[in-house]
């Protein structure tokens, strides 16, 4: 079972949308798609998680590893959209939450 | 399913590739639901032993033992059972402490030791 993993720009942040469970099988792809953002000098980033419904430790650390790259400019930030307590657990479980900030919606994400 | 005394077992092996941690971890899930345990529970499953499996598949990619991941479900006097075991040798380095304290976090009685993990989850009244 595949990810599905998209990019789109919205105000000049660039939202990563992914729709899956994202694990040990799949977090390569939204690592992929993640990388290619930042390599392409956006390091203003949305995730979008609402459509996620399973991350484990491996999806975590795509996105701490997202988060030490857009740290490393002037303006970069991550934010992560989530909307499943399942998967909000995971980012409280390992204090992940108080790094990355969760919003329900991806409006109020991209708004900061 | 295999009555075994008081107990009911389901073994499952898996061969040590990612792709199989999603069957794993939906193979627990029904199994605990069918054992009445709440959705909750039923959540902190799916995410406990899909570590552990995920855990099993890096230490023997790491170790490059091609050799299947053993899943076995019991129903322990009404306690939740899943012990994940591999084989890989135990000199094998645990690299990934995030889904180690994501396992310790969700289950309240977990124990592992090289290449056996053993996750208990009470009976609920």
């Amino acid at each position: 079972m595949d990810l599905d993993v998209s990019t789109h720009d919205q105000d000049g942040i660039a939202v990563v949308s992914a729709a899956g469970e994202i694990d040990v099988f799949t977090a390569p792809q939204l690592d992929s798609e993640l990388s290619a953002v930042t390599s392409g000098g956006q390091h203003r980033v949305v995730v979008d998680l609402s459509r996620v419904d399973f991350l484990d430790s491996t999806g975590l650390a795509v996105l701490v590893k997202t988060l030490k790259r857009v740290r490393e400019h002037d303006g970069g930030s991550l934010a992560v959209v989530v909307t499943a307590d399942r998967v909000a657990k995971v980012f409280r479980l390992t204090g992940l939450d108080t790094l990355i900030p969760l919003h329900p919606t991806v409006e109020s994400a991209v708004a900061g | 399913m295999t009555v075994v005394g008081e107990q009911t077992a389901a073994t499952l092996t898996l061969p040590p590739a990612a792709e199989h941690v999603r069957t794993a971890r939906l193979v627990a899930v029904t199994a605990a639901r069918r054992l009445g345990l709440d959705e909750q529970t039923v959540d902190d499953v799916r995410l406990a032993v899909g570590e552990a499996v995920a855990r099993a598949v890096r230490r023997l990619g790491s170790a490059g033992v091609d050799d299947d991941i053993e899943l076995v479900l019991r129903d322990d006097s009404g306690a939740f059972v899943v012990e994940v075991s591999d084989r890989a040798p135990g000199s094998t380095p645990d690299d990934d402490e995030v889904g180690l304290a994501l396992v310790t976090a969700v289950v309240p009685d977990a124990e592992v030791a090289g290449g056996r993990v053993v996750l208990r989850w009470p009976a609920t009244s």
